[in-house]
């Protein structure tokens, strides 16, 4: 199923620093199982926000958070 | 006895990271990296610990390289998502939390998190879709998280009008009762 969804490009980013001692070493890295080590706890890392929102945001939040009123 | 070794890293920075220690938990990480920097998970850890420090361009930078070495991992993108909130580059946030929910259909989170990068962008039936499905999937989870979007982005605001930030709450505690 994952198969058939679309991968995002990676966005623009500065670039990490990596010395060429650091590129031979990455070949000769051993693999380690990490993402099994990682457990990801993501209620504990909230999204940080640096912006305000503004009163047209907060109604389309509203908007999207209000009860559905029932068909008739 | 390396493979001991970063273990126990990986075990640190993640405990520093939970805790919230930013500062201590990217000299943890710096230090991980050295041991093996192209391990995609390292670059994941890295970029969680610059993440919980504000630094958010050395997060995204990290995120991207364990991306590019490690492209269909959606917990990637999940956090990529956050850091690309955190410096308003919204559209690509939304397209990398559309990729963690599609290939992570029931994590609640990347889901919630999808509806709040598009309630920033003022799309509010895609958002309206999206947090439905999110708090179907965990209701208390996703409610903390639209608790927390209030208070940190509309409640805070001058920009918001007291009127609509009491409709707001409101709200919140009606869903807390109703769904």
């Amino acid at each position: 199923m994952a198969g058939f969804v679309q991968k995002p490009s990676v966005p623009s980013a500065k670039p990490v620093a990596t010395s060429r001692e650091e590129f031979d070493a990455l070949k000769k890295a051993f693999n380690i199982e990490s993402w099994e080590m990682s457990p990801n706890f993501w209620a504990d890392i909230q999204i940080i926000y640096t912006a305000k929102g503004s009163e047209q945001q907060a109604r389309t939040y509203l908007k999207a958070i209000e009860l559905s009123t029932p068909d008739m | 006895m390396a493979d001991e070794l970063q273990e126990q890293m990986i075990a640190k920075t993640e405990e520093l990271v939970e805790e919230k220690k930013g500062e201590e938990a990217v000299v943890e990480a710096t230090e991980l990296v050295k041991l093996d920097p192209k391990d995609a998970i390292v670059w994941f850890v890295k970029g969680k610990a610059h993440y919980v420090d504000s630094q958010f361009e050395d997060a995204l930078s990290c995120f991207s390289k364990a991306a590019q070495l490690e492209q269909e991992n959606p917990s990637i993108w999940h956090m990529m998502g956050y850091a690309l909130i955190s410096l308003n580059r919204l559209a690509e946030a939304e397209e990398a939390l559309a990729y963690a929910k599609a290939t992570q259909p029931t994590n609640a989170e990347a889901v919630c998190a999808l509806g709040i990068c598009q309630v920033m962008q003022n799309k509010q039936s895609e958002a309206r879709g999206n947090f439905e499905t999110a708090i179907a999937l965990n209701k208390s989870v996703s409610l903390a998280m639209l608790e927390h979007f209030h208070d940190k982005f509309f409640s805070v605001s001058k920009d918001t009008g007291s009127s609509t930030k009491a409709m707001i709450e409101r709200t919140l505690e009606t869903l807390k009762i109703v769904r």
